[in-house]
């Protein structure tokens, strides 16, 4: 069964995160707090034995899409003043919509729970899962390889955009740059290069 | 198979405990004399007029989005890794068909220039 | 590896070479797209018939698919001809790719006895069709469309995984076959399949565009851009009707009583709001829309029968709705080229312009509207008779009320084009040459409008074919 302090504790830092989520002013401190509940939510995962969905709630979410939030958070322009107003004026609804959760949860829980497997697979769960995957579940799982063609596909059509005129480096052309491409030498009279025509900043310094 | 992550809380620990011990250390040992200038936000001499919320570039958002997909492509990689054992030879070929659609999303990729930063 | 998985393997493989060329060969990706579903509409005909189930339901052949697959590969193939000359400015690669996805999306869902494959074949083609709405970049009402598309479209995801989820959650299986087992049996707590079926059922009715889940849809319908338009009007509506019939025909099949009464409301609003809502369109394209969705009232009408006789006039109605969808959307595009205009007022005058084009126009919307000999009739008629067969007389009743007065705004257009002095739209344009496989295939779709409505009884006899041994026997 699952060890009761570590999870008490991750539970503790779960529900401690997510009151943070909601109630933190600034939409950074709550993006932030928001990765630190879903690290308290793979470590329940890790302690009720799904290894493997920890793993992935880490390096998908925590990894991935939370540098996606920050982004977002940063690109719209929060009026922290008017959140903070809606937020009250919907606080009874959402309590209520809460608590009508809760008791819908408990009340499936009741009924179905018993049945649900807890037997955790020999050489853990990651493997069982793998067996699965690819053998049984193969069809899906190339169905999730379109899927993500698609969305790559889809990304690029719609936000890349060639901008005109940028400067970049080519490194391979500044390799194969020569002396004569750069460089040119002018055999000037020798009269002309008198004091009276030196350039106006290189005048400034000598004085 | 619990006793595995053991090591983790560990780490938690001691990774806590020496970002603690750094602020402590310069709460305690700095000296603190602030007064309202020292305190004033600094933005090149000016006064702070901008909210420091800048929008950021689309193209933040395009390698965002793409890194995503990679590292989903990874997360299926590592139960495949771990099962290759079991899954014999149709296991083996169905994740190169999956690799090959990918990386035709790579090439595509590359060849539109959304790897590139201009 | 299932025979019958090949056209939707050539689909896929189509969808990556597109993609390639592309990057190399802009002006190939058209043609090698056309080709590769030509070719899969072939293999579908030749495969098509080696029914089974493979790895536990995911994956199924039977005489359902072997109908609709071509069906559907044939209207993305028209969608794409009529397209053509609009989406040519657009990225070339792109669209087809996309395209070819969603077709691929639809090919799962129509051989899908799992929810899982339910869901992913239904997500592949939604998030190809956001995209595709979208693709035009620089229109601003194309990106307010497709941002609108997706919320409502991600929404309606959910609620559809979260009544699969508590289906699993009763029935511990995904397999449908076994789900109508489980659902029918005596151990189903029966408030828990109440609330299941009924977040099912709404997801469903939402990708269908049923009413009161239909208000994405005039508004992605006007500001898509035509040829869009009539992609997602067309193939993604027997798609969802293919959900329908798969996720609550199949699956919940023995739980008749509490989805019947569901869908009987969904139909009557449905045919309300869209026959009412259309009366008073400026935009042809939000007009087609409203039709589409009193169009999708009428199809439920069979549905709500729940018997196989019911799902073959369902899916009769659907082919039929999908080849005068086709066409209507055909000529908007075409006079989209010519004049730059999406308005019904501009119309006027079409039928001296260009006679074909307001004879197919007519043609189609007496066909819609439900005048006898046309196949809109032959349609209307047969999910009328199955609704009147399930003891659903008085709706069957109030649905001829509501054709009638659907019927006034599809007259009210083919008023315009004949009657009405042109206006300075369609007066004053320039000569826009069509292209002649653009004018054969909308003479052609014109034309089956007319002969099927005659003798529908090839295609009658194909579809209640098609939905023999569908049901589990009772």
């Amino acid at each position: 069964m699952l060890p009761a302090l570590p999870f008490y504790l991750a539970s503790a830092f779960l529900i401690g995160a997510s009151l943070g989520v909601v109630g933190s002013r600034n939409p950074v401190y709550a993006a932030l707090f928001l990765v630190l509940a879903f690290v308290s939510a793979a470590v329940l995962w890790l302690l009720a034995g799904a290894e493997f969905l920890a793993m992935a709630l880490v390096v998908v979410y925590v990894g991935a899409v939370m540098v996606l939030f920050l982004f977002v958070v940063m690109m719209i322009d929060v009026r922290l003043a008017v959140l903070h107003r809606s937020f009250v004026r919907y606080l009874p609804l959402g309590v209520l919509v809460a608590v009508a959760m809760m008791v819908q949860i408990i009340a499936a829980l009741r009924g179905l729970a018993q049945g649900a497997g807890h037997a955790f697979p020999e050489g853990g769960n990651t493997e069982a899962l793998g067996t699965l995957i690819y053998t049984r579940f193969l069809y899906p799982f190339e169905i999730a390889g379109l899927i993500l063609l698609l969305a790559i596909v889809a990304a690029i059509a719609l936000t890349l955009r060639r901008r005109e005129g940028t400067r970049h480096q080519d490194p391979g052309r500044q390799v194969l740059v020569r002396k004569q491409d750069r460089l040119r030498l002018w055999r000037l009279p020798p009269h002309q290069a008198s004091g009276e025509q030196l350039p106006a900043s290189a005048q400034r310094e000598d004085t | 198979m619990l006793a595995a992550y053991l090591a983790i809380p560990f780490f938690l620990v001691v990774a806590a405990g020496i970002g603690l011990f750094a602020l402590a250390a310069g709460f305690v040992l700095g000296p603190r004399r602030p007064d309202p200038r020292k305190a004033a936000p600094y933005e090149c001499g000016f006064e702070a007029f901008e909210d420091a919320h800048m929008p950021f570039d689309v193209r933040y958002y395009l390698v965002a989005i793409l890194f995503i997909l990679f590292d989903l492509e990874i997360t299926f990689l590592f139960p495949w890794a771990v099962s290759l054992n079991h899954i014999g030879t149709a296991g083996l070929l169905a994740m190169v068909a999956f690799l090959l659609v990918l990386t035709i999303g790579f090439i595509y990729e590359w060849r539109k220039g959304a790897l590139e930063w201009e | 590896m299932p025979l019958a998985m090949s056209g939707l393997i050539l689909v896929a493989l189509a969808a990556c070479a597109v993609l390639l060329l592309g990057l190399f060969r802009p002006q190939l990706a058209y043609p090698a797209t056309q080709v590769f579903l030509a070719a899969a509409v072939v293999v579908e005909l030749m495969t098509g018939t080696s029914s089974g189930h493979w790895w536990g339901g995911l994956f199924v052949q039977d005489a359902f698919a072997a109908f609709i697959k071509p069906v559907l590969l044939v209207v993305s193939m028209a969608v794409f001809l009529y397209g053509r000359p609009m989406v040519s400015r657009w990225p070339q690669g792109e669209y087809y790719t996309l395209g070819l996805l969603a077709v691929a999306g639809m090919l799962i869902l129509t051989s899908a006895g799992h929810l899982l494959t339910l869901f992913l074949g239904l997500e592949l083609m939604s998030l190809a069709l956001y995209a595709m709405v979208a693709l035009d970049r620089d229109n601003d009402m194309a990106s307010e469309a497709a941002m609108k598309y997706f919320m409502l479209g991600g929404l309606s995801s959910g609620m559809l995984l979260y009544g699969f989820s508590l289906l699993y959650g009763i029935t511990g299986t995904m397999n449908l076959q076994a789900m109508a087992l489980a659902l029918g049996g005596a151990g189903a707590p029966g408030s828990a399949v109440v609330v299941a079926l009924t977040f099912a059922l709404a997801g469903t009715a939402f990708k269908l565009g049923v009413a009161p889940f239909h208000m994405w849809l005039p508004d992605v319908y006007e500001g898509s851009p035509a040829a869009v338009t009539l992609f997602v009007g067309a193939a993604p509506k027997v798609a969802a009707l293919v959900l329908l019939a798969r996720l609550v025909g199949q699956g919940a099949q023995a739980n008749l009583a509490i989805w019947q009464p569901a869908l009987m409301v969904l139909a009557l609003v449905s045919m309300a709001v869209g026959s009412f809502g259309a009366l008073w369109q400026q935009n042809i394209k939000r007009l087609l829309a409203y039709s589409a969705i009193a169009h999708m009232g009428f199809v439920l009408l069979g549905a709500l029968a729940g018997s196989e006789a019911g799902y073959g006039a369902s899916i009769f109605y659907m082919t039929s709705y999908a080849v005068m969808s086709t066409a209507a959307f055909g000529v908007v595009l075409v006079v989209c080229q010519m004049a730059q205009t999406e308005r019904i007022a501009d119309y006027a005058g079409l039928a001296e312009r260009s006679p074909w084009l307001a004879a197919v126009m007519m043609l189609t919307m007496f066909s819609l509207a439900g005048v006898p000999p046309l196949l809109g009739f032959m349609a209307k008629l047969e999910v009328i008779r199955a609704a009147v067969g399930a003891g659903a007389v008085r709706l069957a009743v109030l649905a001829v009320l509501l054709s009638v007065v659907a019927a006034f705004y599809y007259l009210r257009v083919v008023k315009v084009m004949y009657m009405d002095a042109p206006t300075v739209a369609l007066g004053r344009s320039p000569d826009v040459t069509v292209p002649a496989d653009i004018k054969l295939v909308l003479g052609l779709n014109g034309a089956m409008i007319l002969l099927l409505g005659m003798m529908p009884g090839h295609v009658l006899h194909w579809c209640q074919q098609a939905l023999r041994g569908f049901l589990l026997p009772s």
